[in-house]
């Protein structure tokens, strides 16, 4: 589904922004700006909001306010310097070109995703994808101490900032799910990319069994893709069958085979990270750092 | 890893003298067996010989409280031995009294570690099993009430709830997501088996899925942090062991072999042969009449585990409690040899072992014997079957 994307004109006219705001970005139902203020730039999120209609349009118009506000919350709540910061801007509905759209602003972060460090030649070293680990599980240590899944982490959603203090960053808390909140996604498939989605969230019940350690599996698999240069369940463009099939079924070789310059403890660690039964993977994220501990 | 002693009827001084000579770690004690003055008696005698006592307090047996055929032993002399009302199982509000009033039975018995009570679950989508997670995300935070012990979470299961793969596969993803978990658990795989015959529950429980499923249980605990105690073993203590299991526990009748909960209802038909004194044999990977030892060995030496016990049975057939001891020096030694932590080493080590003990036995019959054979290869088959079921469970490759 495609959503009419505001012009910088229209944003910079609803917000009251001195100049417009250079388009930067769009994922999703949300389109991306840029903003100078006076702390330093910030990113503004214009996420669409379909009209009120028939009823199904109501559900969809009301469950993506509903994420917004979800983020909004999750990124109010997270303590982690992991993940991206609120801006100045107070989520508002605010109408644009007849459409409208849910804006507010994020802290806007220099650098680029990880994506640029899949295939990369040489490819990232020891120290950098510890630290990568690290700070996902540092994020997923907060959201989950808030009650919160990120239940998008991948490559994509990781921004390698050259931050000293915050090297890597994660965003888009749009798909985040609150443990015990009330429901949000409608129909049987969560909302995610699918490659990196952890198996027991491809099951009918998976909110009933999803915990953290969806989050760990991701963490693992994005840490195994950049690692590796390769994605053990989606290795090239295909069907969507065949990745469900893969993440279900297939087991991904060691990533000490794919990367032997590596720590074989560390490779170890994400390898369990990415186990299909969450059971096998690390019930507690001490246990991890123990893991972590062990192989320094 | 360790052995312990599974107390049972008669224990005289085997534990005493296991203890002594270094062949257990420690005993399980049953309240089944000694009333609160004996258990304490008993507690003293072993502390003083060091080792690791702990008291199973048996609660599972509760739900046959007013069953006509109940053989509950000392067990109603315990002021925990109780069992309310379902609802208040199914409400979970009798579960933190239970837990409590049997670890402040523990402590007071001066016990440094407790196992906390359970039910017994027949079936893996059963209510039981939910009143038994209920029970287990509670053990802890009643544990640190009572005086912060180090408490084992009681986990029965009958060889049904395992069967039922996925369920049973799902019960581990909800068990390690308990927020505070117990320091351990003390695992029962309990034999459904409708007679209490010590064949008929060995070979319920000698199921390649069922083992495999035992495993599973040792190794997704050990490796989220969890100490596991598993009782009632026997020969798999080398399967559990090298899965994670911190001990094992066995006792010298069958009934403390391997676990039924028929062992607490009068057998329909009572008495019976007192059973042969037998030796473990660790290259056979079964236990053996003694005479058919002395036989074997006659014709293939390395049958005979080459330790200290193995003297005594030369000069005859021993006492009932060297054979306790020779048969937990057995398991000691094996266990040593097998269960390093590192599994992915220890499976296939120990699968060659199995491997071995095949061309004894198939040797054995090639010298002529035929007793017991095949239901010894059948039986090696299955533990072999088992690694192989643990390996795709555990998603080892």
């Amino acid at each position: 589904m495609t959503f009419p994307i505001p012009p910088p004109q229209g944003v910079q006219v609803a917000l009251g922004l001195p100049e417009e705001p250079p388009h930067i970005g769009i994922g999703g139902f949300k389109a991306v700006y840029r903003m100078e203020t006076e702390t330093g730039p910030e990113a503004i999120k214009a996420v669409y909001v379909p009209p009120s209609g028939d009823e199904d349009e109501d559900a969809i118009r009301a469950q993506l306010i509903a994420r917004a506000e979800r983020e909004i919350d999750a990124l109010g709540r997270c303590a982690s310097s992991c993940l991206v910061k609120l801006g100045s801007l107070q989520p508002k509905l605010h109408t644009i070109e007849d459409h409208d759209y849910l804006i507010y602003s994020e802290e806007f972060l220099p650098g680029k995703s990880l994506t640029g460090w899949i295939g990369k030649d040489p490819p990232p070293s020891y120290d950098q994808l510890l630290l990568v680990f690290r700070s996902l599980i540092d994020l997923i240590r907060s959201l989950s101490g808030t009650g919160f899944l990120h239940r998008d982490i991948k490559p994509g959603n990781v921004m390698d900032t050259d931050l000293d203090d915050r090297p890597y960053v994660v965003l888009d808390l749009g798909i985040a799910f609150k443990m015990h909140g009330t429901e949000l996604t409608r129909g049987g498939t969560p909302p995610g990319t699918l490659r990196y989605m952890a198996p027991e969230l491809l099951r009918p019940d998976y909110k009933d069994v999803m915990d953290f350690r969806c989050d760990l599996y991701a963490a693992g698999l994005t840490v195994y893709v950049v690692a590796s240069g390769c994605h053990p369940f989606a290795p090239c463009p295909e069907h969507d069958y065949a990745t469900v099939y893969r993440i279900m079924n297939q087991h991904p070789r060691s990533l000490a085979e794919l990367r032997p310059d590596l720590p074989i403890g560390f490779c170890a660690i994400i390898d369990r990270c990415m186990r299909k039964k969450p059971a096998l993977r690390y019930s507690r994220l001490n246990l991890v750092e123990q893991a972590l501990r062990e192989v320094l | 890893m360790k052995i312990l002693a599974q107390q049972g009827y008669g224990p005289k001084d085997k534990l005493k003298r296991g203890l002594d000579d270094g062949v257990i770690a420690g005993a399980i004690l049953s309240p089944r067996y000694l009333n609160p003055e004996k258990m304490r008696e008993k507690i003293d005698e072993l502390a003083a010989l060091g080792g690791q006592i702990l008291m199973d307090p048996e609660l599972y047996a509760a739900r046959y409280i007013s069953h006509p055929a109940a053989n509950l032993g000392n067990l109603e002399m315990w002021d925990y031995f109780q069992m309310p009302r379902r609802s208040a199982l199914i409400s979970g509000k009798a579960i933190p009294g239970l837990i409590e009033t049997s670890l402040e039975t523990q402590s007071n018995l001066g016990l440094r570690e407790w196992i906390a009570p359970n039910v017994y679950v027949d079936a893996a989508d059963s209510i039981e099993m939910a009143i038994s997670l209920n029970f287990i995300s509670q053990t802890k935070e009643v544990a640190v009430r009572c005086g912060d012990r180090p408490v084992f979470a009681t986990l029965a299961l009958s060889r049904e709830a395992v069967m039922d793969r996925s369920q049973f596969q799902d019960i581990f993803d909800a068990l390690t997501s308990v927020e505070t978990p117990p320091d351990g658990y003390y695992i029962l795989m309990g034999s459904q088996s409708a007679q209490d015959s010590g064949n008929q529950v060995r070979s319920d429980i000698y199921h390649s899925q069922v083992i495999a499923g035992w495993m599973y249980m040792n190794y997704v605990l050990s490796i989220n942090g969890a100490r596991v105690i598993n009782g009632y073993c026997h020969l798999l203590s080398p399967l559990l062991g090298l899965c994670g299991a911190e001990s094992t526990a066995s006792g010298w009748f069958s009934g403390l072999r391997c676990f039924s909960m028929n062992r607490y209802l009068r057998a329909a038909r009572g008495g019976g042969q007192y059973p042969v004194i037998r030796y473990v044999s660790n290259p056979l990977l079964a236990r053996v009449k003694q005479p058919d030892y002395m036989e074997f060995k006659a014709v293939h030496p390395q049958v005979a585990n080459g330790l200290g016990c193995d003297v005594i049975y030369e000069e005859g057939e021993p006492s009932r409690t060297v054979e306790a001891l020779q048969s937990w020096e057995a398991l000691s030694a094996l266990c040593n040899d097998y269960c390093s932590g590192d599994v992915e080493r220890d499976l296939p080590a120990f699968s060659s072992y199995i491997d071995r003990a095949v061309q004894l036995w198939t040797e054995l019959q090639a010298s002529g014997f035929r007793q017991d054979v095949e239901s010894n290869l059948e039986r090696m088959k299955i533990m072999r079957d088992a690694i192989d079921i643990f390996k795709e469970w555990a998603e080892i490759a």
